[in-house]
């Protein structure tokens, strides 16, 4: 596989059997990471286990077993390439309790596909309440994606039988999905649609005959409409701190990855909550000294003036005349993923948003909202469980800074936790800044 | 049954801990059900290594067990902290 193409990091998601597995196995079958004698080994058995349509998700777990062997760290299990770019594959895990690991991870996703299946039932589960189909499109865009593949699968089944009426009714529906969330999140998002048979391989790579009235891209096509997404170099410097070192014959050295902005030698920078300033000396990345740091570089940097004690995990470095946001209160659009009980006002769980951890009391319930429409079912209600959407106010037990999502998408999302696991995750919607001296 | 790979980055408490030193304690010390699955190091800055770990674990047990993961790892000397970066499920 070509190096040299741009490199794109997708995320998979959809609900539970729309076929994500099977899409995946048959786009890596299709782009030749698995050759036609391996396929037809999993073919015999899949047919074993008297379920042949087992074929291509089983091209995931033999893809696994080769790479699991392997020593690479890269992550990319799943790996394939188009004419135009070179795709490593995130596959989102069933388990919403990881989602908090997606939601404070570090490594960028680029683009996202959706399979929605267009199975008569199965469509209508995915949208429906405790449907994943709205969550992970919401997921996705938490994430910052601004781009999304929306694979309408199954066409072949007998109840879409490649009806054209049935994807528009399956397409209407998403598309509002995405409508809202490009409201509630103010952002744009670029949404391709294209209806497949995962199974069959129609409308994969080849135009299917089946579906003539559909005359946009197939798959692959629109795996190449994406973008490489711009860094975010105009916005204002943020660089939250994982960890500050002491290092001999250098000095104090905070480590991080710039989320935005540009860093260079010679910047002076204040470290937010701990509201200390410092002229950046030199700066490193890989061992390497550079004179600018970009969005997406792990680097430490070397601070004049300031000692290991005077900054700590969570601070985050932005310039004089922007400096990070430091709140007093701010408001969230959440959505509840598991509690056992209810949430109710007073409740004060942890939240993780970029290396910070801090305790934060909900002050205020402010409304319930339907996830799927966007509309507020109940003003103040007295609790939420899982499953519901909402806007709530938070207020941190500690000095934190967080920004709003539009600003600062990085900084903007955030995850709930409590007992062990993700109770909410949400972005900010609002901030109330708290005045610094 | 699927499992879920996170992408660990484990910073050490120095320049002088190489990421060798920190992964065979690591490897003594991971909880039941986590499987290092592959390893390798980042050099970052100033002579500081981090060590890189993929860890495997079912995905039915949910974060407990790679926030217990995480929690092993900190709790050695020669670390400074742990990060992860990314997860990817694996198989179906
Ligand atoms: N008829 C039909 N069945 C499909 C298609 N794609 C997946 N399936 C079936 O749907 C079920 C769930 O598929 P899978 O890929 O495991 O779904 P996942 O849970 O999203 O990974 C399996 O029985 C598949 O054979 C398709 O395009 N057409
Ligand atoms: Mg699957």
């Amino acid at each position: 596989m070509s190096k040299e193409k741009p490199h794109l990091n997708l995320v998979i998601t959809g609900h539970v059997d729309h076929g994500k597995s099977t899409l995946m196995g048959h786009v890596l079958y299709l782009a030749g990471v698995i050759d036609d004698r391996t396929i037809r080994s999993l073919e015999s058995e899949a047919e074993k286990l008297k379920d042949p349509s087992f074929k291509f998700a089983f091209v995931l777990d033999r893809l696994k077993e080769e790479r699991e062997r392997g020593l690479t760290i890269d992550l990319a299990f799943y790996k394939f390439d188009t004419k135009k770019y070179y795709f490593t594959i995130i596959d989102c895990p069933g388990h919403r309790d990881f989602v908090k690991n997606m939601i404070t991870g570090t490594s960028q996703a680029d683009a996202a596909i959706l399979t929605v299946s267009a199975k008569k039932g199965e469509f209508e589960a995915g949208i429906g309440k405790g449907g994943q189909t709205v969550e992970h499109a919401v997921l996705g865009a938490t994430l910052g994606v601004s781009q999304f593949l929306v694979a309408v699968n199954k066409m072949d089944d007998m109840t879409v039988n490649w009806s054209k009426d049935r994807y528009e009714e399956v397409k209407s529906n998403v598309d509002r999905i995405f409508k809202l969330i490009e409201r509630e999140l103010q952002t744009k998002l670029i949404v391709t649609y294209v209806p497949v048979s995962a199974w069959t391989g129609d409308n994969l790579m080849e135009r299917s005959s089946n579906m003539p009235w559909y005359d946009g891209p197939v798959f692959f096509e629109a795996l190449d409409v994406f973008v490489v997404p711009e860094k975010p170099i105009d916005k204002p410097l943020r660089i939250p701190v994982q960890d500050v070192y002491s290092i001999t014959g250098v000095g104090t050295v905070p480590v991080g990855r710039v989320e935005t902005g540009v860093l260079k030698e010679g910047d002076v920078v204040v470290f937010m909550p701990s509201n200390k300033q410092g002229e950046i000396k030199t700066l490193e990345m890989h061992h390497t000294r550079i004179l600018k740091a970009e969005p997406g570089d792990n680097i430490g940097f070397n601070v004049k003036g300031l000692g290991k004690k005077d900054l700590r995990r969570g601070d985050v470095a932005g310039p004089l005349d922007s400096p990070p946001t430091v709140v007093k209160e701010f408001t969230g659009r959440i959505f509840v993923i598991y509690h056992p009980t209810a949430i109710a006002a007073g409740y004060t769980p942890v939240v993780h948003a970029h290396t910070a951890q801090v305790a934060c009391t909900i002050s205020e319930l402010q409304s319930k909202i339907d996830r799927r429409t966007g509309q507020t079912i109940e003003a103040n209600p007295s609790h939420l469980k899982s499953g519901d959407g909402a806007m709530i106010k938070l207020i941190p037990t500690r000095a934190m800074v967080i920004e709003k999502f539009s600003d600062f998408p990085p900084l903007g999302r955030f995850a709930v936790r409590d007992m062990g696991m993700t109770i909410a995750v949400g972005i900010v919607e609002d901030v109330a800044p708290k005045k610094m001296s | 049954m699927a499992k879920v790979v996170a992408k660990i980055k484990v910073m050490p408490k120095d320049p002088e801990i190489k990421p060798n030193m920190i992964k065979k304690q690591v490897e003594k010390i991971l909880p039941e059900g986590a499987e290092i699955t592959a390893s390798g190091e980042q050099p970052i800055a100033f002579g500081l290594v981090a060590l890189m770990l993929n860890v495997a674990v079912p995905e039915e047990s949910g974060t407990k067990i790679l926030d217990a993961v995480q929690e092993a790892i900190e709790s050695l000397e020669d670390v400074e902290s742990t990060r992860v970066e990314a997860v990817t499920r694996i198989s179906l």
